[in-house]
């Protein structure tokens, strides 16, 4: 794994972590822009499930 | 081989400012004691019976440094010391296990409270020790916090004291090594079985 790369995925993990979880998946979603790769990464490390569930309760 | 207190104490400072042969020394003295009370309470196995590593690292440590009167610092270098040596003996002993297949039939080895938040009690512990390796490759520091509170029960305090860092590095490192674990464990089982 890449230094950077390692350095840039605790970095957002601990931001992450001081946000509110119920706007944790977003903060992530915003902060990875277009780098599926990194979102999957953060979303697994954090424990974020449910995104789809996210999107029921938005519809509904 | 045996060592009397204040001489491993004297080790521990060595090793604490940096001299590296001192480890080496303490290695074996340790890894001998925490062995024999490894084997003699797997000797006495019943069914009931679970092997605590924590427990046998304290156990170790009265026998070897308590009547030296250490400081909290250099308790946390021998905890710190134990805590490598036993990652060593459990493992092992898992493999072995494994070998013989024998299961569930053999004693149980109690997990950790810092391990239980991590992994599922039935996690393998081979699996535990491939994925800390994992860690180590890419983060050294961040696996010795897990090796210091899984194996070696320290607490943030004193795992901070051994690696001189900060108590708010240690857990920060600690924070996202558990997390990195359980995903590598989860994902480790998804694959695995």
């Amino acid at each position: 794994m890449e230094p950077e790369h390692w350095q840039t995925v605790q970095q957002l993990y601990h931001s992450a972590l001081q946000i509110d979880s119920s706007r944790r998946a977003a903060f992530v979603q915003e902060a990875c822009a277009r780098n599926v790769a990194l979102k999957e990464e953060l979303t697994a490390l954090l424990g974020i499930h449910g995104q789809s569930g996210q999107h029921v309760l938005a519809r509904g | 081989m045996e060592l009397p207190a204040h001489q491993i104490t004297e080790l521990l400072h060595a090793w604490s400012d940096g001299d590296q042969s001192a480890l080496d020394v303490l290695m074996p003295v340790v890894y001998e004691n925490l062995h024999r009370l490894a084997q003699s309470y797997m000797a006495q196995e019943r069914p009931d019976h679970t092997l605590q590593a924590t427990a046998l690292v304290h156990e170790a440590y009265l026998r070897l440094l308590d009547s030296a009167r250490p400081s909290w610092q250099d308790r946390a270098h021998f905890f710190a010391v134990c805590a490598r040596t036993m990652r060593h003996i459990l493992v092992d002993w898992a493999r072995a296990r494994q070998a013989e297949k024998r299961g569930n039939e053999a004693m149980p080895i109690q997990l950790e409270e810092a391990m239980a938040e991590v992994a599922d009690p039935g996690t393998d512990l081979v699996a535990v020790d491939d994925a800390l390796t994992a860690l180590a490759a890419v983060d050294p520091r961040k696996s010795r916090v897990v090796e210091m509170r899984f194996f070696g029960g320290l607490n943030m305090k004193e795992t901070a004291e051994v690696l001189k860092v900060s108590e708010e590095t240690a857990l920060r490192d600690w924070k996202f090594a558990k997390s990195w674990l359980r995903r590598e464990l989860t994902r480790e089982a998804a694959h695995g079985a």
